[in-house]
């Protein structure tokens, strides 16, 4: 019988755990794109980082679990934008973070993940929110095209 | 690219003209794509008394392209951090924004612009720079790809409602 995810507070006993999926996920866009190149000690730095940002009142994190087991992590934090543009506060979804090998099905993690990003933000009264994807990931597109985004800029990048 | 064009650096008494010229950058990409972000009604205002604030500012430059005497183009580019200290090649070129006249283009000016950041940028000891694009800016995408750019990410965004 499937089993519910539910969205939970972030605990920093998960930040290991967390910080093993974002380094799977970031190991695969290495793959595609040879452009992004993680640091010797990016796990421990991205723990530090999430960790640095559980005071600010600008950033929301949370986790989705299945049963006992945590499976996803996002985080969410309000940007200013360059002086003359509106809105001048958004939303950004700076870290979305799945457990990509998991033997089990994620039931909907990702979705509820973002819907609850999405309620703290307009809580704080932001209506746009920004998010970058690989370019070379179909899936991840689509996925975010099943909740509504849509496609803004190209990330382009040149060696000098 | 024509010999009558200079390509400088931006000096105090440009940056009205750039100003108006973002205005014009701001209002292309709302007609591109209403999604894009809105002008403020100072928004020309505020964006030269950007250029003015920096422009002693040791990480970002901004050049401007003039054809006998009238500023028609200009490019700004800034030094910073891309990505965060979990990655390698933490420093990069930004260019923050471009645009040249609709009636100068075609005449290499917006490759002047960037090559001549580009030069600031490796004098810098910066290796690589990075840009946005709107995705709806089909001949914008093209002039970049053109240039060498590669295509790494894409920006998306949800409404809340």
């Amino acid at each position: 019988m499937p089993v519910d995810a539910y969205i939970a507070t972030l605990d920093p006993i998960h930040l290991p755990q967390l910080s093993g999926f974002w380094s799977d996920m970031m190991m695969l866009q290495q793959q595609q794109s040879k452009l992004i190149s993680l640091s010797s000690n990016a796990r421990a730095e991205w723990e530090a980082a999430i960790a640095n940002s559980l005071d600010d009142p600008d950033v929301y994190c949370c986790v989705a679990m299945i049963e006992t087991n945590v499976v996803g992590f996002i985080q969410a934090s309000i940007a200013t934008g360059p002086p003359g543009l509106l809105p001048a506060r958004f939303g950004y979804l700076s870290q979305f973070v799945l457990d990509i090998h998991s033997p089990r099905s994620l039931a909907g993690a990702g979705k509820l993940l973002v819907e609850a990003a999405q309620e703290w933000l307009k809580k704080q009264d932001i209506h746009h929110v920004r998010v970058e994807t690989s370019s070379k990931s179909v899936v991840a597109r689509a996925f975010w095209q099943s909740l509504g985004a849509q496609k803004m800029d190209d990330v382009l990048w040149m060696n000098l | 690219m024509d010999e009558s064009v200079t390509i400088r650096v931006a000096r105090s008494d440009d940056a009205d003209i750039i100003g108006m010229l973002w205005q014009h950058l701001a209002d292309y990409h709302r007609d591109l794509n209403t999604m894009m972000p809105v002008p403020a009604v100072d928004g020309a205002e505020r964006y030269a008394a950007r250029v003015q604030s920096r422009l002693d500012d040791s990480y970002t430059k901004t050049l401007v392209a003039e054809v006998s005497g009238e500023v028609i183009g200009y490019v700004m580019g800034i030094i910073v951090d891309l990505l965060p200290e979990m990655f390698e090649q933490e420093r990069a070129g930004f260019l923050a924004d471009i645009y040249v006249r609709p009636e100068h283009r075609g005449k290499g000016i917006g490759r002047g612009l960037v090559s001549s950041l580009a030069d600031w940028f490796r004098s810098r000891g910066i290796e690589h720079m990075e840009w946005y694009v709107a995705s709806a800016n089909h001949s914008g995408i093209a002039f970049w790809l053109a240039m060498g750019g590669r295509d790494v990410m894409t920006r998306m965004r949800l409404t809340l409602t």
